[in-house]
């Protein structure tokens, strides 16, 4: 793997475009901030983690010769309120909205059986809800600027994984929404698409801690045989995705695990 | 952009369509092209535009459906070009045939070429592959992820593709190469023009295959085949990846 950094690689494709990202203050959302920033792009990241975002903001400083920045709103998305106020705020202060990614999201293990209501009702309320009005909100801006949306699935979405039950059912929605979504708007002139990563290394893929009691055996048949996969590498199909070059690509579920979903 | 400085990428079906559209990107991106094609006019056209254009290709006329030549032709851009990086199986057929009029000639030549070509020919470049850590990108369709009428067999062929593609991605997976694929909707080739709709079709089934948006352009399906076979797509293996206007969403 040769060792360009984004800024290297980076065509500018996002130059005067206008670019709302949720779970922006770290891992995937983070690296994609930077990307989509790199080339220009003026980056609204949104997140829980308002400590996050500054250092994320700070850090996208080396994007101003490229013309691109990262501005930021602390916001919870399980609150379809908070998520139009955001968006409404995003459009107002930039003028636009070209690309919408939808990454925030939580995921953890646990049995099924000690998974309770409000367990599974947060984890919908971030991972669904989160991106549907998140969509909800951007789409009249998007189908303005003709632009597009992805949302951030998972391999989860693909495979029953053990102990992943809720993680996996809300992944699995958000591939059937984009998908519905897409055809809904098929005759709007945007794009509507969902990355499905693998195991990538990020604090969320870190921080797992394993239920109780796992059977490891069960657990090994949703393991990767490939080391994790870098962040960049998201961020780097979502500017590909989210730009011109992908103009014929909508509805589509593009898989990035390194091979899991192949088997 | 110039992702594939120096890099071999060895290309079926590149008289056309598709296939001279991707050789044409690749090499602007700074890519050697060692172009097959059944089709030696085509074939010599696409290499004098690349010459003008100022990139390198050479090519030579290749059957894919004889594994000899498969062979021969992976040997051959080795020894011209020093070694493969990209593979890209995009040479392929379709036509439309009610079931009963499928004869065992049509059956065999659409295996032939969209089947049989892929995998003796990806069995012949893929020690190279290896070796140089590169890719393989299959073009499969949206025919291979959905029920169309009227294309049996060409859903069979394309079903296969993308099925190869997930089972050598997995036979490969301990290797450092990624194998996946490209299910284009429509796409205005020559494929697309000279596609004889049956006199006696059913609409209504047809519609299910036919895209709501216009459909792409050989460019569109090439600059996904320029980012795939990148490096930019470290993480992106075994996939099968739709490009065709929000078709296989419905
Ligand atoms: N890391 C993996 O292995 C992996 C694999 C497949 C899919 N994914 C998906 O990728 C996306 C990004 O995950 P990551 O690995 O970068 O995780 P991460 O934990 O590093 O980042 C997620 C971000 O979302 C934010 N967030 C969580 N709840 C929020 C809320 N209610 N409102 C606003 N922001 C909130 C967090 O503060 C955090 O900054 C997620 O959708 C995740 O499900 C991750
Ligand atoms: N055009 C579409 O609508 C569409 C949609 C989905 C998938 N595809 C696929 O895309 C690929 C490229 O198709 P295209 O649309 O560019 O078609 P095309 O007809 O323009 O090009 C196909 C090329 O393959 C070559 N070829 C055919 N038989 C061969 C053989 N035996 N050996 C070597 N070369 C041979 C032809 O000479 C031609 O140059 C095919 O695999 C096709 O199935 C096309």
């Amino acid at each position: 793997m040769s060792e360009q950094t984004a800024t290297e690689l980076a065509d500018h494709r996002y130059v005067g475009k206008v670019a709302a990202v949720t779970g922006a203050a770290s891992g995937m959302g983070r690296c994609i901030a930077l990307r989509l920033a790199a080339e220009g792009a003026t980056v609204f990241g949104m997140d829980l983690n308002a400590d996050g975002l500054d250092e994320v903001a700070a850090e996208a400083a080396d994007a101003a010769a490229a013309g691109g920045a990262v501005h930021t709103r602390v916001i919870d998305i399980a609150d379809p309120a908070e998520c139009h106020a955001a968006i409404a705020q995003c459009v107002a202060r930039y003028g636009r909205l070209d690309v919408l990614g939808n990454i925030a999201a939580i995921s953890w293990m646990k049995h099924a059986v000690d998974v309770t209501i409000d367990d599974w009702r947060e984890m919908f309320a971030i991972n669904v809800d989160g991106t549907f009005f998140m969509c909800q909100a951007a789409l009249p801006h998007i189908i303005e600027s003709e632009g597009s949306i992805i949302n951030i699935a998972s391999n989860a979405a693909f495979m029953g994984s053990a102990y992943l039950a809720p993680y996996c059912a809300t992944k699995g929605a958000v591939v059937q929404m984009t998908r519905a979504l897409a055809t809904e708007f098929v005759k709007e002139p945007i794009r509507i698409n969902a990355i499905a990563p693998g195991g990538t290394d990020t604090p969320m893929n870190r921080d797992y801690q394993l239920a109780e009691n796992t059977d490891y055996k069960l657990l090994m048949r949703s393991m990767a045989f490939r080391p994790l996969d870098k962040p960049e590498h998201v961020a780097a199909l979502f500017a590909f995705l989210a730009s011109a070059e992908a103009a014929n690509i909508h509805g589509a579920v593009i898989n990035a695990d390194s091979g899991m979903t192949a088997t | 952009m110039k992702r594939h400085n120096d890099k071999v990428a060895l290309l079926t079906g590149v008289a056309s369509g598709i296939g001279r559209a991707t050789a044409q990107r690749l090499a602007a991106e700074g890519a050697c092209i060692f172009g097959l094609d059944i089709d030696e006019q085509g074939l010599a056209a696409t290499e004098a535009q690349i010459l003008a254009d100022g990139g390198k290709m050479c090519s030579r006329v290749t059957d894919v459906r004889s594994v000899d030549e498969c062979h021969a032709a992976a040997q051959a851009c080795v020894e011209a070009c020093g070694g493969i990086d990209v593979l890209g199986n995009i040479a392929g057929i379709a036509n439309q045939r009610h079931v009963h009029q499928v004869t065992e000639e049509d059956w065999d030549l659409m295996n032939d070429v969209n089947l049989k070509g892929v995998f003796f020919l990806t069995q012949a470049a893929l020690p190279h592959i290896i070796e140089r850590e590169g890719n393989i990108i299959n073009i499969a369709s949206n025919a291979g992820l959905m029920g169309q009428a009227f294309t049996v067999p060409y859903c069979a062929t394309k079903g296969g593709v993308v099925n190869m593609t997930k089972a050598l991605a997995m036979e490969f997976v301990k290797h450092p190469i990624r194998v996946n694929a490209i299910a284009p909707g429509g796409v205005e080739t020559s494929l697309m023009a000279n596609f004889e709709v049956l006199e006696d079709a059913d609409y209504s089934l047809m519609a299910r295959y036919t895209g709501v948006r216009p459909p792409s352009q050989p460019e569109q399906i090439a600059s996904l085949f320029a980012f795939l076979a990148s490096d930019e797509a470290g993480n992106i293996h075994g996939s099968i990846v739709s490009a065709d206007g929000g078709l296989t969403a419905e």
